[in-house]
């Protein structure tokens, strides 16, 4: 098992290098020019030049790369802020370090702990919620196959996927905010209440679209697991309908889910770019857009790092209860 | 013929074909019928009264936009760009998800080259000596990783272990590592820094991002009939293997790839929606469904046909598509 998880590990490290690489290599190939956008239009050549040299744009993209992997993570003291590296994230000894934004002046670190948590939260809202309204939806429609209950869970399932988060967004929008006004249009609020209802509309627009995709593997699952031997024997013996589906179907019918919920909530974790950006939701992927938009080389690499790092720490979760519960997963 | 009659009898079949015939048609005819230029403004006859855009008439069909110009003439050529970027950005990446599909299938679990785990710790110390020391030392362990793959040291080295590269292998962890990559990012980052997206750029993004599940599904197809008689007597008539690949290992999973293409182009069209939506797609004034519903969802209280009319056109052909493939998933039962 320490084998197993040793090369899951070195392997998660090389993802996380190799993503950082092809990031890095394809901005700075690309023909744009950040300390144009610091500068202004109006700049004039001098300036812009000046900017260039101070932000290293002027060295050649190998001794930036290397430079880059050598701040990303280095040792240092372990007080707070010490000279030198404020733009430091610090584990004792351990520093991380992605430099300063162009735009904002400030350590990308620290603007990405700012956005991570607002993320983290509405990525695990709408996983909540597409968890539970695939797998109610899903096991309905498997008990109630062929009949018109199922025709609609799958038909509404097939719209709900065949449609864009934005479109979703805004009908939610639409109706519950502009029309009943229960709910905030956007934004994030002020105290930890007005957060907390500014988070329901893109939770649900999320969770709407993922539950479709739930919806479908589920029910996929729960008819085999239902066919299954097991199944009948718990019905002989007495076990109720109810029974059956719940607690022997639906638990075995579950193990598959668990591993899609584990890698959504990887992917989600790196900012759902479109449903913030409907919902003006100050997380890390509106905060890649503004990047993108403003050439701020610094941020957009920490955001494609964070992305990455969720991505790959989610599968090896994933990876690592599957080898806990399955040994032979562990000898391949 | 019994595919035939299992796709009469779909209904998600038939109303999928009606969905994708209106779309098709309406990509065709639609600019061709329209009375009026998708770019140019009217101000004599879209404005009305109140000095907002007209809604729809018998002049302006579907309404006038926020400049007033004709809808109508804009969504039906909005059609043609969505549906061609559709289907031609799924022929590149269905063509790229088959090819690496069918070889990492074929030759998964073939041998490859070994590389010994004292040549990739020695390489990985190369790269971290570099970063942080310089030069010297990471040639120096450069220099050592090349010397353990030389045959004497390499046969002691063995009972360390090691990675096998071999294609299969390659191409899936290829495949684990774009997964990681924050695509749309990519995208909108190659936009900006062209100042303008092109239709190349959008499809060649498309393609190289769309492929990733079509290579997984293909290697898991070809996986499973590679050991099939046929492809054993082809090899033992001495074809070589990319012909056995081309005319018999690749006319057997036909049925799963066309139900795979028919769903990519529903993705298709849905990512180009979003790319425009996000302000990342072709440029205006080229007229683009996500961008207009962009445009429109500001004005749903005074003018909501400039909200509504791209939103239909979006889901309806997204689901047109969608449901083709399902039906075709069923009757090919693929």
């Amino acid at each position: 098992m320490t084998r197993f998880v040793a090369q899951r590990l070195a392997w998660a490290i090389f993802v996380v290098w190799a993503t950082a690489s092809i990031a890095f290599v394809t901005s700075s190939v690309l023909p744009s020019d950040p300390a144009r956008m610091v500068a202004g239009p109006q700049a004039r050549p001098e300036d812009v030049a000046r900017i260039r040299v101070q932000l290293g744009l002027d060295q050649p993209v190998w001794v930036r790369y290397r430079l880059f992997f050598r701040r990303l993570v280095h040792l240092g003291p372990a007080a707070e802020k010490a000279k030198d590296h404020e733009t430091c994230g610090t584990l004792a000894w351990v520093h991380v370090d992605l430099g300063k934004s162009y735009q904002q002046r400030r350590g990308v670190v620290a603007i990405l702990a700012d956005r991570l948590p607002r993320t983290a939260s509405l990525a695990l809202a709408a996983v909540l919620v597409q968890a539970a309204i695939g797998v109610a939806s899903g096991t309905f429609a498997a008990t109630r196959r062929g009949r018109p209950a199922d025709h609609l869970a799958v038909a509404a399932s097939l719209v709900g996927v065949s449609a864009p988060t934005y479109l979703i967004g805004l009908l939610l929008q639409y109706v519950l905010a502009h029309r009943l006004r229960v709910l905030p249009l956007d934004g994030f609020g002020q105290t930890p209440l007005e957060h907390a209802q500014s988070l329901v509309l893109p939770a649900l627009t999320l969770g709407i679209f993922g539950a479709s995709y739930y919806t479908r593997l589920v029910r996929d699952e729960m008819i085999t697991e239902l066919r299954k031997d097991y199944v009948r024997t718990a019905r002989a013996k007495g076990v109720s309908r109810v029974g059956v589906v719940v607690r022997h179907a639906l638990r075995n019918a579950l193990v598959p889910i668990v591993t899609v919920i584990g890698l959504d909530l990887g992917a989600l974790l790196g900012g759902a770019i479109v449903t913030e950006q409907v919902f003006r939701w100050p997380g890390l992927g509106s905060l890649s857009v503004t990047a993108v938009l403003d050439r701020d080389g610094p941020v957009i690499m920490g955001c494609v790092i964070v992305t990455a790092v969720a991505v790959v720490t989610l599968s090896l979760v994933v990876d690592l209860a599957y080898a806990a519960l399955d040994p032979r997963v562990r000898k391949r | 013929m019994a595919v035939t009659r299992r796709l009469k009898r779909s209904v998600s079949f038939r109303v999928g074909l009606v969905l994708v015939a209106l779309l098709v048609a309406f990509a065709v005819l639609g600019p061709v019928v329209a009375p009026r230029d998708p770019f140019t403004s009217d101000f004599a006859r879209a404005v009305s009264p109140d000095e907002m855009p007209v809604g729809p008439t018998r002049d302006f069909w579907l309404g006038a936009d926020l400049i007033y110009r004709d809808q109508f003439a804009r969504l039906a050529l909005g059609a043609r760009y969505s549906l061609v970027i559709g289907v031609v950005a799924t022929l590149l990446a269905t063509s790229l998800g088959a090819l690496v599909g069918v070889v990492a299938g074929y030759y998964e679990g073939a041998r490859g080259v070994r590389v010994g785990r004292a040549t990739v710790v020695a390489l990985a110390a190369a790269f971290v000596a570099w970063i942080y020391v310089g030069n010297a030392p990471a040639i120096a362990l450069a220099a050592v990783a090349i010397a353990s793959t030389l045959p004497p040291i390499a046969k002691r080295a063995e009972r360390l272990g090691g990675v096998e590269l071999d294609a299969d292998g390659v191409l899936m962890r290829a495949v684990d590592v774009l997964l990681a990559f924050p695509f749309l990012l990519l995208v909108m980052a190659i936009g900006a820094a062209f100042e303008r997206t092109s239709p190349a750029t959008i499809l060649f993004v498309l393609g190289v991002t769309g492929w990733l599940g079509t290579a997984r599904v293909v290697r898991a197809k070809v996986m499973q009939i590679r050991h099939l008689e046929f492809v054993t007597a082809a090899r033992s008539l001495g074809q070589s293997t990319p012909r056995i690949l081309l005319r018999h290992v690749l006319p057997n999973i036909s049925g799963p790839l066309v139900v795979i293409a028919t769903v990519s182009v529903a993705q298709m069209i849905l990512a180009e929606s979003v790319l425009s939506y996000l302000g990342a797609g072709m440029e205006p004034p080229t007229p683009t469904w996500g961008h207009m519903l962009f445009e429109g969802q500001d004005a749903y209280t005074g003018a909501p046909w400039l909200l509504w009319a791209p939103a239909a056109l979006i889901l309806a052909s997204v689901l047109g598509f969608n449901l083709l493939g399902e039906g075709l998933r069923d009757a090919l039962d693929a």
